[in-house]
């Protein structure tokens, strides 16, 4: 971590020359592990354009390319975060209240970290300047730092309805809850894209030719642009998800072959460099998760699937380091967040020394490699409500949750939410890889230096899938050099290796 | 309005004693309408007019329905033909501008939406508010087509005439040169169609029918006029938004039935339709795979598994002693209503009694039970293992308690015209008394019956031929006439041969002389339905009935010729020489549906006066509490009166008399907007309501002291109005309203619900009316014609009669009291009812309404009935648009909806025209009642070939010149009069007029009987009940609850306000108050103990046993184990 003064003196410096930081590029100098003033001299030194110092121009001096160093491949986990412990503390209203305050309390302490969150006003206090006299100006010797007659206020979003003169948005804080309208074309594209329920910081102003107020920019909390930890050696994780043992359409052949190609390691430079195995949720198809699904069994009960599940994952080499959450198919309660897999019904699961079994969700640390596992039951929510989002890209719907800092924002829709004392699907930490499963399609992107992936399925196309138009994309690995956080997919189905 | 009703009437032949009545009807409407109409005009309700508009026939109800003045035309082409090609024809005309000028769009909206009016008979508001829209829209290339906007309320129109409405605007489409709707011409409509479909059955509901993807393809692509509609449920589509020709994302619950349920659902009928009206381009309808065939015998045995808690299974799918089929009409069945013995309700404890709705496999969806005493009776076990049949409620009350087993539940008599109806496959009749009865008959008219050589009187043989449900045979009679005539055994000393197999009937055979006591054979004699009891020292088995025993011992003497038999009854009959027919044919599955209802129809929350108070008057919307201030703040309807600066909740002043003007206001600057424009100002339309400031306490004041009358706390109101002009009730109808129990609905009226009933004759004693009084109400004669004097005597119902409820009878006085005190304190009129005691209301008129249409029947009381009821003509259930299938409809006063209705009460949203007697129509005429009642059978009997037809597996419509239907009486004066029906009957009820499932209170109470009750009756397997009740009930709602209590809403305790998420403040944003969870703990737990005791007590599948294990894991980790007691950090302090 780098000092207070050198960022100071770095600072003084920037704005000696003439030169702002933006707040991203400033949360990213904090946590360099170079000299800071130095970074900052060299890029003023190559910036022609502007007078704005931005995350790439840190980028740029800072990581050019920078040459792996041949040190001895190392294997060091570490659980970060696990939810388990704090699962099932709250119930009714007392619990619901606790989580969103919490919700609130978390994120504000994120969003604090911007410059212009200091003119943030209560939203009783935007009611009360809002009362009487209509719409007013911004007065002389108010909290303004940014453009004069606006005001700034954020809480959560209660409701979207889209009227005719544009989207309206209410949302609530601690003091009360306040509408307002998303009228230009910039502000209703953005107003469409947030989540319900996610914080939001809102800058305002005074609705033309009509009463209230009116939207000119909307913030999500999002993560900053930032450099992902690496791994200082060349290890590989393997990200996968969604088995659904038990099921008839579970593909045990092809899932065989990537235990086989698991254990291949000799032959194979990559496959030997593996560390670590992340398995994101669904290991079983479950026992009544919707209507009919005896048709779709093989294996009546839970626990039968369970203990074929731990036959399987039995198989895996024993060096590798296993990680694993439940989904919404397994064993537990589906409410997020998911604490580990009962004992009572995981069929010997907790009898494999290699594998260690996680909540939903859970972050771990590979080799410095921060990796948040998620099942990914919310995706259902963002796809069916922001526009734009399809079951073939769910990584655009994943990095909605990022920018939300919500693992699973929306309440009282399809994801049922538990009410915890304590939010936890709040993402405090910014992940370097996110890894998420239940849409059963793979998709690797990556989103202001986190890497993220959906890991597909081990299960052919349901009936479900094929009414709903959802083409599953089954039977593949995603393999992460840890070094490089470079994806790739493996490919395990018969047709296509 | 007498001479326009009789004109209507001129040219329609009836009796005299007919015409009479109807006349009697039309003046007493008139007398009614004049005596409302003096205290409307007074001015003190929102319209100084009778609302409910008077409709005589189809033609007129379509016009005034639409404000087009088609009535005369319309009725002349109906007059011509039938109604779908009168609905093309008018629809044609329209579309031409032959009725009025209008663009395109407009000619083409009316004539698509009068066409459906005049197929649905005009009754429904299917026309108004389930189109939502015409329009004329473009293909990719550039050619215009039409289409067709749909909105929920379709669903009052019934899947046909919904679909043919697509038919219908097709034609007009060509007639007004439109080129056809290419589908995909942009984006993926087929596709979305689809996946809307999906998702709704699976977030919304299931239709009636289900389809396949194919066939909506084939259905959407094939399709000249688009099949568009409005969003009607808070559901996105996923994959397919954002397109271009369908406006929403959302899913159109209107466009989906229609296509769903009524193109594809009913593609076979429309195919006809196609045929008989000449259409051209609909021959792709043949394509469809359709639902019906495949679905059937799936949806047939989907209904029979869906069974819900404490709602019992009654008889099981192809199992021994469940009901068996009787096919025939009582006069108290037919029209989706069958015949039980009365014997059964009684042997189960009252689990089911008349009224009460049952599911079927076969052949529709659901019946009403009756009580029908001419058909076979149960067959019991008793603890001692004695076995008998039951044939009375007072021997089934007497040894109920000792009853173990009820072997067989004896017949369910259903009718014929059901079948037709369903145009199901008719199953086999069993062999009973009237099939053979009408063999001897048939063998007694032979030409050779003279020469018939046998011992036995022929005087005796056409007794016996000619009522076989009062003279039985002797059993030497019933074998000499089978070995003479050649006929089968008579059914009453026959047995059910044909639930036993050879090898258990040579079983019986070999030891049918000494009768030993061991379980086998005890168990084929139940099956055979033999009477018997085992003797004390418990070694014997005695048979009882000796006529049993000896036929029984005739049939079994034969040498057993040909052990090879392939079954039970070719062995005896071949052994014995003597034919025996299958006397257990066929059986159908029966569980208990809807309890039968008879209840005053309230709001939720209960409402005695529609007036406005917002949340000031707390939970219980009380208005006594919101007179605190001196005045109210609240929205409700712009009038005022100038002279005296008050506002006025009627068209005339309260104070000075003057006419009040309702004022089109608008929103922002207040000022006064011309009807119909937009504020000049602000360019905002018009508002006729405002928000207030309402001097309540001083209205609640005079009111009371207008009436003499105080009101008591909570005098009732409402949050706030929803109609258009947002127009209240004068408080003093609450008052009033409140002072004799009463509550109003949402339009003004009071009502009391229902179940449905048909009845076609009646005794003076089973409707508790004098035969005097009766003569007064015009009914002289009984059914055979003769003069009326006794109470014992079957009559004939007049079309328009009713006999009520009990309960809703004098529901009925409270309102008729009601009435005439607001006449003569509010209006200051005479009163009108003067009555004391529900005898009194016997020929008053009462309206009749069913829900989802808004045309009022008049009907006339003639009598009550014990049971929950109520009981018409099936013609005139079916003016309401109903069939009989256990649906409960309403009855008003007719003065009440006269005089307290009020179209300005109504919701301003769709469906909100449903349920209202927008309409009121005086006169039944069968020809124009929905074609439902046309199907009812009134033949006197079944012609033997009506039962060899079913025994060759014919379809009903294959026999349908067989037996005699109302539709073949359609234009004769016969349609009025001269029913007949199979099977008589000696009452109506039993002792016990509620069945068990609404006397008992709670859950386990009603799941014990359930259980005890599947345990009682052999055809019902209680592991099988107990999979069915997890499966479909149980899980679902406790899965259902959990999921409900992790995304729960939260509400109110105080104002009500409702919350989708806690908000951050943690307490109502309005008031301030607390807020409480709308799914608690113990609603997600309550059927817990019950899904395991499940498990333990009954044989269930693994699936379902682990499905169980899992859910009470998951509760494990959703709620804590016990509340954790927090210790705070002072307690550690001190």
């Amino acid at each position: 971590m780098v000092l207070q003064s050198e960022i100071v003196n770095a600072l003084s410096y920037a704005t000696s020359k003439g030169y702002q930081i933006h707040p991203d590029a400033f949360a990213m100098l904090k946590g360099l592990e170079t000299d800071v003033l130095k970074a900052v001299q060299e890029i003023i030194k190559q910036k022609k354009q502007t007078k704005m110092i931005v995350v790439d121009d840190i980028k740029n001096v800072v990581n050019p390319g920078r040459q792996e160093e041949l040190v001895p491949v190392e294997q060091i986990a570490k659980v970060l975060v696990d939810p388990t412990p704090n699962v099932n503390t709250g119930e009714g209203v007392d619990g619901y209240a606790s989580l969103f305050k919490s919700r609130f309390e978390k994120t504000m302490r994120i969003l604090a970290q911007r410059p212009d969150s200091k003119r943030m006003t209560k939203i009783s206090t935007v009611k009360q300047m809002g009362k009487g006299a209509g719409p007013r100006p911004a007065a002389a010797g108010e909290r303004s730092l940014g453009s004069a007659g606006t005001y700034v206020v954020s809480g959560l979003l209660m409701s979207r309805r889209t009227k005719k003169n544009g989207i309206e948005l209410e949302v609530d804080d601690y003091t009360g809850r306040l509408q307002v309208t998303a009228m230009s074309e910039d502000a209703k594209k953005q107003a469409a894209s947030l989540a319900l329920d996610q914080v939001v910081m809102l800058e305002l102003e005074n609705a033309k030719g009509m009463p209230g107020l009116a939207i000119k920019n909307v913030f999500s909390p999002d993560i900053p642009d930032h450099l992902p930890n690496k791994s200082r050696s060349e290890a590989y994780a393997v990200l996968i998800s969604d088995l659904h043992v038990g099921s008839k359409y579970f593909m045990q052949q092809e899932f065989l072959r990537f235990l086989d190609w698991l254990a291949s390691g000799d032959d194979d430079d990559v496959v030997r460099k593996i560390k670590f195995l992340c398995i994101g949720g669904d290991l079983i198809d479950g026992i009544g998760i919707f209507p009919n699904q005896d048709k779709e069994l093989l294996m009546m009960n839970a626990a039968a699937q369970m203990a074929y599940t731990t036959k399987l994952l039995s198989k895996i080499p024993k060096h590798i380091k296993t990680f694993i959450i439940p989904g919404n198919h397994d064993p537990g309660r589906r409410a997020l967040p998911q604490p580990i897999f009962p004992e009572a019904t995981s069929g010997g699961l907790y009898g494999l020394e290699n594998c260690t079994m996680l909540g939903n969700p859970a972050y771990v640390e590979l080799n410095g490699v921060k990796v948040l596992m998620f099942h990914g039951q919310s995706l259902d929510d963002v796809i069916a409500t922001t526009p734009g989002m399809s079951y073939q890209r769910p990584a655009e719907a994943m990095k909605v949750l990022l920018k939300a800092r919500h693992l699973s924002p929306t309440y009282g829709g399809r994801t049922p939410v538990a009410p915890e004392s304590e939010d936890m699907m709040v993402m405090t930490e910014i992940p370097d890889i996110f890894h998420a499963g239940h849409v059963h399609v793979t998709d690797v992107d990556s989103y202001r230096g986190t890497l993220v992936v959906n890991s597909g399925a081990w299960q052919a196309q349901t009936k479900f899938q094929q009414t709903m138009g959802i083409t599953p994309s089954p039977g593949i690995a995603i393999v992460v050099n840890l070094a490089t956080l470079q994806p790739f997919k493996q490919d395990f189905n018969l047709m296509t290796t | 309005m007498i001479s326009e009703g009789e004109a209507r009437l001129r040219d329609i032949r009836m009796p005299a004693y007919y015409r009479r009545y109807q006349h009697d009807i039309l003046a007493s409407v008139q007398k009614y309408y004049e005596h409302a109409l003096k205290a409307r005009r007074k001015g003190i309700d929102v319209a100084d007019v009778v609302e409910p508009k008077i409709a005589f026939d189809l033609a007129d109800r379509v016009a005034k329905m639409h404000n087009i003045e088609i009535a005369e035309r319309l009725r002349a082409l109906l007059g011509q033909t039938t109604k779908e090609k009168a609905a093309l024809k008018i629809a044609e005309e329209i579309a031409k501008g032959e009725y009025g000028t209008g663009d395109l769009r407009t000619r083409l909206d009316n004539a698509v939406r009068v066409s459906l009016a005049v197929v649905t008979e005009g009754v429904t508001v299917a026309p108004l508010q389930g189109i939502s829209d015409v329009t004329i829209k473009n293909n990719s290339d550039g050619s215009q087509y039409l289409s067709v906007s749909f909105a929920g309320p379709i669903r009052s129109a019934g899947g046909t005439e919904a679909a043919l409405t697509m038919l219908i605007a097709d034609h007009a489409r060509k007639v007004a040169g439109l080129d056809t709707y290419k589908a995909n011409s942009f984006d993926d409509e087929t596709g979305r169609f689809v996946e809307e479909l999906r998702i709704y059955e699976r977030e919304v509901m299931g239709f009636q029918f289900k389809v396949l993807d194919e066939d909506v393809i084939k259905c959407i692509s094939s399709l000249p006029v688009e099949l568009d509609g409005v969003d009607t449920d808070p559901v996105d589509v996923v994959g397919h938004k954002g397109m271009r020709r369908i406006a929403t994302d959302r899913v159109r619950g209107g466009a989906l039935r229609v296509m769903n349920d009524g193109l594809i659902g009913r593609s076979r009928k429309l195919l006809k339709l196609v045929e008989t009206l000449k259409l051209d381009g609909w021959q792709w309808l043949k394509e469809l795979k359709g639902a019906i065939q495949t679905g059937d015998d799936d949806a047939a045995h989907h209904r029979m598994s869906e069974v819900i808690t404490g709602r019992p299974v009654l008889s099981m799918v192809k199992k021994v002693g469940g009901f068996r089929l009787r096919y025939g009409r009582s006069p108290n069945t037919g029209f989706a209503t069958v015949g039980i013995h009365p014997a059964v309700p009684a042997l189960l404890n009252y689990a089911i009694v008349a009224g009460t709705q049952i599911k079927m496999d076969i052949p529709g969806k659901a019946s009403t039970i009756a009580l029908v005493d001419t058909v076979e009776p149960p067959v019991v076990r008793m603890d001692d293992g004695r076995v008998l049949a039951v044939l009375s409620v007072e021997q089934a009350e007497k040894i109920r308690t000792r009853v173990q087993k009820i072997l067989y539940l004896g017949d369910m008599l259903i009718s014929y015209g059901d079948f037709l109806e369903n145009n199901a496959q008719l199953p086999p009749a069993s062999y009973v008394e009237e099939i053979w009865a009408l063999q001897l008959r048939a063998k007694l008219a032979a030409p050779d019956a003279s020469s018939m050589d046998s011992s036995i009187d022929r005087d005796r043989l056409v007794q016996l031929a000619e009522h076989p449900f009062t003279i039985t045979p002797t059993v030497d009679e019933a074998f000499e006439i089978s070995r003479k005539l050649g006929i089968p055994l008579h059914p009453r000393h026959s047995f059910y041969f044909d639930v036993i197999t050879v090898q258990e009937l040579l079983y019986l055979k070999e030891r049918l002389a000494g009768l030993p006591n061991d379980p086998e054979l005890k168990a084929i004699l139940e099956k055979l339905g033999v009477s018997h009891s085992v003797a004390s020292n418990n070694n014997k088995i005695v048979l009882d009935d000796l006529s049993q025993a000896k036929s029984l011992s005739i049939l079994l003497s034969g040498p057993a010729i040909g052990e090879g038999a392939k079954d039970a009854i070719e062995l005896v009959t071949k052994s014995s020489g003597i034919t025996v027919m299958p006397k257990f044919a066929s059986s159908i599955a029966v569980r208990v549906g809807r309890p039968e209802k008879a209840a005053e129809r309230k709001m939720k929350p209960p409402v005695h006066v529609l007036f406005p108070i917002g949340t000031k008057g707390g939970a219980t919307r009380d208005i006594i509490k919101a007179c605190g201030e001196e005045s109210l703040f609240t929205q409700i309807a712009n009038r005022y009166c100038e002279t005296c600066r008050l506002p006025s909740l009627g068209t005339h002043c309260r104070s000075c008399g003057a006419s009040t003007m309702l004022r089109s206001q608008c929103p922002i600057c207040k000022g006064e907007v011309e009807e119909g424009e937009k504020c000049p100002r602000c360019n905002r339309d018009g508002r006729t309501y405002a928000s207030m400031n309402f001097p309540l306490r001083a209205a609640l004041q005079m009111a009371e002291k207008k009436l003499g009358v105080r009101a008591q706390e909570p005098l009732k109101g409402v949050k706030s109005l929803m109609s258009r002009d947002k127009a209240a009730e004068p408080l003093e109808k609450g008052i009033l309203r409140q002072k004799h129990e009463l509550h109003a609905f949402k339009d003004g009226t009071i009502r009391f619900d229902a179940t449905n009933e048909p009845l076609t004759h009646f005794t003076p004693a089973w409707i508790g009316v004098s035969v005097d009084k009766l003569k007064e109400l015009g009914y002289t004669r009984d059914y055979l014609g003769r003069e009326l004097s006794s109470s014992d005597q079957l009559v004939e119902l007049m079309m328009q009669d009713v006999i009520i409820p009990r309960d809703s009878a004098k529901h009925l006085v409270k309102a008729a009291k009601f009435i005439d005190e607001e006449l003569e304190k509010l209006y200051e009129q005479e009163p009108f009812y003067n009555v004391d005691r529900i005898d009194d209301l016997v020929g008053h008129l009462v309206v009749g309404l069913a829900p989802h249409t808004s045309v009022g029947i008049m009907g006339r009381i003639i009598g009550f009935t014990d049971s929950q009821v109520c009981l018409g003509s099936p013609i005139w259930h079916s003016a309401k648009r109903r069939d009989c299938d256990g649906d409960a409809d309403s009855i008003m006063l007719l003065m009440d909806a006269f005089l307290n209705f009020s179209f300005d009460f109504l919701p301003d949203k769709i469906g909100g025209l449903m349920d209202a007697p927008l309409l009121i129509q005086p006169t039944v005429l069968p020809h124009e009642v929905q074609r439902q009642a046309h199907n009812v059978d009134i033949a006197s009997s079944y012609p033997l070939e009506f039962y060899e037809a079913t025994w060759k597996q014919a379809k009903a419509a294959d026999v349908a010149s067989m037996i005699e239907i109302v539709k073949s009486r359609i234009g004769e004066e016969t349609q009025f009069f001269g029913y007949g029906f199979t099977h008589p009957t000696a009452g109506l009820t039993t002792r016990e007029q509620r069945s068990a499932y609404s006397t008992l209170n709670t859950m386990d109470e009603k799941l014990k009987m359930q259980f005890d009750t599947a345990k009682l009756i052999s055809a019902v397997d209680a592991d099988e009940v107990a999979a069915m009740v997890l499966t479909t009930h149980i899980l679902p709602d406790i899965m259902g609850n959990m999921r409900s209590y992790s995304s729960q809403t939260f509400r109110c305790t105080n104002c009500g306000e409702k919350f989708r998420r806690m908000p951050l403040v943690g307490k109502c944003t309005e008031c301030g108050n607390g807020l409480t969870q709308t799914v608690t703990r113990g609603a997600v737990e309550k059927y817990l103990g019950i899904a395991t005791g499940f498990c333990q007590e009954y044989k269930i599948n693994e699936y379902l046993k682990s499905r169980v294990e899992s859910i009470s894991a998951e509760l494990k980790l959703i709620f804590q184990e016990e509340k954790k007691v927090q210790s705070s950090l002072t307690e550690f302090m001190a």
